[in-house]
C-alpha cells in the first residue's frame, strides 16, 4: 500500500545555531583561514558591484592588508590606513593552513578530529621531553666509565623507552629499547633489487639479526651474546653460523657446559625438528669430556642415554638423534650390554623401528673389541665370532615370527648372513615357514619378504624354475606394486648372468 | 594419455611459482632464511622446467637477479646462504671471515647463475681452493670452514654431492684417476661414499647409520659427477680405481622397496590432526598396507581401489612427496631403464591426487599446503618420469637437460688448459684451443736467462 502523502511540516522557529562542529582538524584550519577574510568572502559571494560603499572600502583595505602594499606607503598614510582597519574591524588574515604531514602509521594528520589532534600534540610534546631525557642519559653514560652507571638509572631509561614506544604507538625493538645494547650499531640486511625468495620477516627477527651481525663483526664474546644467540636460534634454528658463534662464546667465557646441555635438552625436547642442535651438542661433549673425571664420564653416558630415551618417546626414528647416538658410541665406547639392552627396549616397543635395527647392526658388527676395523657393512668379516652370529640370527628370526610382513628383520637377517659369510640358503627352511607354494600344496604366503628371500635362495642354488615361480607370484599377487621389478629379476634369471642382489 | 588420467595443470603450477618469485614468502619461511639461495634456485629452475624460466623474463629482471646472486658471493670464494650472511665489503679483513661461505649455497648459487647470464663472475680459483679446504681427512665434506680452519657441518652425503657438483661445474673435465694440482682428494671422497652403503643396500651418512633415500640420491649423484657409475659417460672404470658402489643390485632392491601402499584415510586424519600436531601422519602410518598390519597379506594389492602408493625415505616410514624424487632419480642415474622399475602410474596418481595442491605446487604429505621444497621435488619426480609438459630432466644436476647442456658448454671453456710461450722476454699465456696455438708455441723464444734459472726452460 502506498503511503499517504504527508502534510508539509509547519515552519518551526529556528533553534539557536550550535557551536560549529568540524569533521577534521584541517577543516577547522580551513574555516579559520576563511573567517579571517570576511570581506573577501563577502565580495566573492555577493559580487563586488553589489557591495555597499562601506563594505567596498573595508574590502579594499583588507586587500591592502593582505598584499602588504601599505608597507610601501609614506608613514602618515600608513597611520591613516591602520586607523581605518581598526574602525572597520578588519581581522588580520591568517596564512594559508600548512600541510600537517603524516603520523608514524602514514595517516594524514589533517584527517584527525580536532580532539584527536589536540591529543596528538600533547603526546608529541611529551615525547620530545622524553627523547631529550634519553639523549641526556646517553650523553652522561658516554662520559662515565662502563659499569658505573647506576642500575636504577638504567632501569629508568628502560621504562622511559617503553613509554616512548607506547606514545609513538609502535613498540620499540627489543634491543633498541634496551640501554644495555646502546653501544651496538646494528648492521641492517642489504637485499637490494632482484632479491630471490624474500621473506616477510617480523620486525623482531629483522632487528635481532641486525644486532647479531654487528656483534659477530665486532667478534664480541660476552654474556649478552648468549641471550642474543638464543633469541635468533628460537626463530631461525637453521642459521648455520649462529650455533658456532654461540659455542665459541661459551668456550671463551668458560661458561658451564652442563648448564648449556640442560638448555639444549629443553630446546630439543620442545622442537624435534631442530637438528642443528645435535651438532652443537657434539661440540659441547667434545669440550666437556677432557675436563671431567672417568666417573663423571660414566654418569654422562647414563644421562645422555636417558635423555635420548626421552627424545625417542616422541619419535623413535629421529635421524639426527641416532646420528648423535653413533657419535657418542664411538666417543664414550658404548659398545656394551647396556646399549644393546636399550636398543632391545626400543624394538620391544616397536618392532618396526628400522632405525633401532640399524643401530643394533652397528653396535654388534662394529665393536672394536673383535670386528675388523673399517670393515664395510656390506662386507664379510671373518673376525665376527660364530656365537655372536648365531645370537643375531635367532634375534632376527624371533622378530620375524612376531611380524612376518615387517621388512626390517628380513633385511637384518640378510645383513647378518653376509657379514658372517653364510649363504642365504642356510635359512631356507626358516623362510619356508611363511610360504607354502609347493606342488599339490595349498598356496599360503604369509610374508612377501619370505617369498622374496626364498626366490634369492633358489636362484643362489640354481633352482631357477622355483625362483621364477616365486618372482612371478610376487609380481602377480603378493607384491604387485613392484611388478616391474620382479619382472626385471625374472628376466635376469633367464639370462642367467644376473647375480641377484640380496 | 587417457582422458580420465590425471595430468599436470601447467598454468596452475606456473602461477604458484610466479607468486613465489614476485611476492614475499610468508613469515613461516624465516626458519629457512639461511637457505634463501636454495629456495631461489628452486623458483628459477621450476619455472624453467615449466618453460616459463628466466630466459622469458625481461632483460632488466634477469640482470637484477644476477646482481643479487653475485652480491651473495663471499669475498674469499664461495657463496653465502642469504644476504643475511653477507656483510658489507669493508668488514671483511684479510683472510679472516666473519661469516664464512656455505657449500650448499655455493652449489645453488652457481646453478642459478646458469639461468641468468652464466658462470662468469664466479671467483673460480678462490672457490676451488676453498672447496679443497672443506674436505676432511676421512674424505667427507663439511658445509663451511671456520676462521680457525676447522671444518664444520655434518659428514652426510649432501655435502659430498654438492662438493662434487661444484667441482664438476668449475673445474671442467678431469680424467678419472688423474691428479690435478689443488684438486680435492677424489679417492678419499669415493672411499667415504662407499663406506656409506648399509647392510640393507641403501646409503647412509656412514655405514653405521640407517639407509636414507635422500642420502642414497646424493651419493649416487656424487659418483656420477666423479664418473664412477656404470652409466657414467666415461664408464670405463680403470681396474685400479675404486668402483662407485659396493653392491648395485642391493641398492636397486632397496630403492624399489621404498614404494609402499597405504590407505587414503585423509578424512579420519583431519579429526586427529589437532591432538597430534607434531606428527599428523601417525594414523596414515598405521594404515600402511601390508607394513603395519600383521593380518595375512591382502592378496591383489590393487592400484584401482582405495589404496594409494607413495614413496618413503626409510624402511617402515611414512610416504612423502620428496621421496618420489630421491628414489626415481637415484634409479635413473643407475641406468635409464632402472627408473622404469618403479610403478610410474602409481607415482603420478600419488602426486596428482594426493599431494598436489589446488593452488599449484605440492605439499609434503597428502592434504598439506604446498611449500617450495616439496613443490620442486614433486615436479622433478614427474620430470624424471618424463611427464608431458615438463622439460626433459637431468637427474644428477637436478635441472632440465637443456640447462645442463648450457652449463656443460660453459665448463668446457673452464677446462681448456693454457700454456705459456715467450716473446720479447715476456711470458704469454695461451689457451690450447686458440686457433693459433700451434703457431704461437712454435714461435716461442727462449725464456730470458735470469728466469730460466728459476723456472727452467718452458
Amino acid at each position: 500500500m502506498a503511503p499517504k502523502a504527508s502534510k508539509p511540516p509547519k515552519a518551526q522557529p529556528k533553534a539557536p545555531e550550535p557551536p560549529k562542529e568540524y569533521p577534521s582538524i584541517s577543516s577547522l584550519h580551513q574555516d579559520l583561514y576563511q573567517s579571517s577574510r570576511p570581506f573577501l568572502t563577502l565580495a566573492q559571494t555577493k559580487g563586488l558591484s553589489s557591495l555597499s560603499p562601506t563594505e567596498k572600502s573595508a574590502y579594499a583595505n583588507s586587500r591592502f592588508l593582505e598584499t602588504n602594499v601599505w608597507k610601501t606607503w609614506p608613514s602618515p598614510q600608513q597611520k591613516e590606513f591602520w586607523a581605518a582597519v581598526e574602525k572597520q574591524n578588519i581581522p588580520i588574515p591568517l596564512p594559508k593552513p600548512r600541510d600537517l604531514g603524516k603520523d608514524s602509521r602514514g595517516q594524514e594528520l589533517g584527517t584527525y578530529t580536532v580532539e584527536e589532534y589536540a591529543q596528538y600534540r600533547k603526546r608529541e610534546r611529551q615525547l620530545q621531553g622524553l627523547r631529550r631525557e634519553s639523549v641526556r642519559f646517553r650523553d652522561r653514560r658516554e662520559k662515565i666509565p662502563d659499569g658505573e652507571v647506576s642500575e636504577g638509572a638504567i632501569e629508568d631509561e628502560k621504562n622511559r623507552r617503553k613509554l616512548i614506544g607506547l606514545l609513538q604507538g609502535k613498540r620499540m625493538g627489543l634491543y633498541e629499547g634496551n640501554p644495555e645494547w646502546d653501544d651496538v650499531v646494528p648492521i641492517p640486511q642489504d637485499d637490494g633489487e632482484g632479491a630471490l625468495a624474500q621473506i616477510a620477516y617480523t620486525d623482531e627477527y629483522a632487528e635481532a639479526m641486525g644486532y647479531l651481525r654487528a656483534v659477530m663483526a665486532a667478534k664480541e664474546h660476552s654474556p649478552r651474546v648468549l641471550t642474543l644467540t638464543e633469541h635468533i636460534i628460537s626463530i631461525n634454528p637453521a642459521h648455520y653460523t649462529v650455533w658456532l658463534y654461540r659455542a665459541s662464546t661459551l668456550f671463551s667465557l668458560q661458561s658451564s657446559l652442563t648448564e648449556e646441555l640442560e638448555w639444549v635438552n629443553e630446546v630439543a625436547l620442545e622442537n624435534q625438528k631442530n637438528y642443528q642442535i645435535w651438532h652443537h651438542r657434539q661440540l659441547l661433549i667434545d669440550h666437556l669430556i677432557p675436563t671431567i673425571s672417568p666417573e663423571a664420564v660414566k654418569s654422562l653416558e647414563e644421562s645422555e642415554r636417558g635423555f635420548m630415551t626421552q627424545m625417542f618417546e616422541q619419535d623413535g626414528k629421529n635421524y639426527h638423534v641416532w646420528s648423535y647416538r653413533q657419535y657418542l658410541c664411538w666417543k664414550l665406547d658404548m659398545f656394551n650390554d647396556t646399549e644393546l639392552r636399550s636398543i632391545e627396549d626400543l624394538l620391544r616397543k616397536d618392532v618396526r623401528n628400522n632405525s633401532a635395527w640399524s643401530h643394533r647392526f652397528f653396535i654388534v658388527f662394529s665393536d672394536p673389541k673383535y670386528a675388523t676395523q673399517g670393515s664395510k657393512a656390506t662386507e664379510y668379516d671373518s673376525k665376527i665370532p660364530e656365537g655372536l652370529l648365531e645370537r643375531e640370527i635367532e634375534f632376527g628370526k624371533a622378530a620375524t615370527f612376531e611380524a612376518p610382513q615387517n621388512q626390517s628383520p628380513w633385511n637384518y637377517l640378510r645383513g647378518v648372513l653376509r657379514k658372517g659369510g653364510r649363504e642365504l640358503a642356510s635359512l631356507e627352511s626358516f623362510a619356508g615357514e611363511f610360504v607354502k607354494i609347493g606342488e599339490g600344496e595349498e598356496e599360503d604366503v604369509r610374508s612377501s619378504h619370505a617369498l622374496d628371500f626364498l626366490a634369492d635362495v633358489w636362484a643362489e642354488k640354481g633352482e631357477n624354475v622355483k625362483a621364477d615361480k616365486a618372482l612371478g607370484l610376487l609380481g602377480g599377487k603378493y607384491d604387485r606394486v613392484r611388478k616391474n621389478y620382479w619382472d626385471w629379476k625374472r628376466a635376469g634369471l633367464k639370462v642367467g648372468g644376473l647375480k641377484v642382489g640380496s | 594419455m587417457e582422458e580420465s588420467e590425471p595430468h599436470l595443470d601447467k598454468d596452475k603450477h606456473i602461477s604458484y611459482w610466479r607468486r613465489c618469485l614476485l611476492t614475499l614468502l610468508p613469515t613461516q619461511y624465516t626458519s629457512t632464511d639461511s637457505s634463501r639461495m636454495t629456495l631461489g634456485f628452486f623458483i628459477l629452475s621450476a619455472l624453467d622446467l615449466l618453460s616459463a624460466g628466466p630466459d622469458t623474463f625481461p632483460v632488466s629482471q634477469q640482470a637484477e637477479i644476477r646482481a643479487w646472486i653475485l652480491k651473495c658471493q663471499h669475498p674469499h670464494g664461495g657463496f653465502c646462504g642469504s644476504p643475511n650472511h653477507r656483510y658489507p665489503d669493508g668488514l671483511y679483513g684479510h683472510g679472516e671471515d666473519i661469516d664464512p661461505a656455505n657449500l650448499p649455497a655455493t652449489y645453488f648459487a652457481i646453478l642459478s647463475l646458469g639461468f641468468v647470464g652464466g658462470l662468469e663472475g664466479v671467483k673460480k680459483r678462490e672457490c676451488l681452493e676453498w672447496l679443497g679446504r672443506l674436505q676432511r681427512e676421512d674424505g667427507s665434506f663439511g658445509e663451511l670452514v671456520t676462521v680457525h680452519g676447522k671444518v664444520e657441518g655434518g659428514r652426510d652425503m649432501r655435502h659430498c654431492y654438492v662438493a662434487s657438483a661444484v667441482r664438476w661445474m668449475l673445474r671442467g673435465d678431469v680424467p678419472a684417476g688423474e691428479k690435478v694440482e689443488g684438486d680435492i682428494d677424489v679417492e678419499g671422497l669415493v672411499g667415504h661414499l662407499r663406506n656409506g652403503q648399509t647392510y640393507d643396500g641403501g646409503i647412509s651418512e656412514s655405514s653405521s647409520h640407517e639407509a636414507h633415500a635422500g642420502y642414497t640420491y646424493c651419493a649416487i649423484a656424487s659418483l656420477s659427477f666423479l664418473n664412477r657409475l656404470p652409466s657414467s659417460p666415461t664408464s670405463e672404470i680403470k681396474s685400479d680405481l675404486l668402483p662407485g658402489l659396493t653392491n648395485i643390485p642391493a641398492t636397486i632392491r632397496w630403492l624399489v622397496s621404498r614404494q609402499v601402499g597405504y590407505r587414503d584415510e585423509e578424512e579420519d586424519e583431519e579429526d586427529e590432526e589437532d591432538e597430534e600436531d607434531e606428527d599428523p601422519h601417525q594414523s596414515q602410518r598405521e594404515a600402511l598396507a601390508g607394513i603395519h598390519k600383521d593380518t595375512p597379506l591382502v592378496p591383489g594389492l590393487s592400484l584401482e581401489d582405495e589404496e594409494f602408493v607413495g614413496f618413503n625415505g626409510r624402511c617402515n616410514k611414512s610416504v612423502d612427496t620428496c621421496y618420489a624424487f630421491w628414489v626415481t632419480a637415484s634409479l635413473d642415474m643407475l641406468g635409464e631403464d632402472k627408473s622404469k622399475l618403479v610403478n610410474a602410474k602409481a607415482i603420478r596418481r600419488f602426486l596428482f591426487e594426493q599431494t598436489q595442491h589446488r593452488i599449484g605446487g605440492f605439499g609434503k604429505y597428502p592434504g598439506n599446503p604446498p611449500d617450495i621444497y616439496h613443490s620442486y621435488l614433486g615436479l622433478a619426480a614427474l620430470a624424471v618420469m618424463k611427464e608431458p609438459g615438463i622439460k626433459p630432466f637431468d637427474s644428477a644436476l637436478c635441472v632440465s637437460k637443456q640447462q645442463r647442456e648450457r652449463i656443460t658448454q660453459q665448463r668446457k671453456t673452464a677446462s681448456v688448459a693454457r700454456k705459456i710461450y715467450w716473446k720479447h722476454g715476456y711470458p704469454i699465456s695461451i689457451r690450447e684451443d686458440h686457433p693459433e696455438f700451434r703457431e704461437k708455441m712454435a714461435s716461442s723464444e727462449e725464456p730470458p736467462t735470469s728466469i730460466k734459472d728459476v723456472v727452467g726452460a718452458a
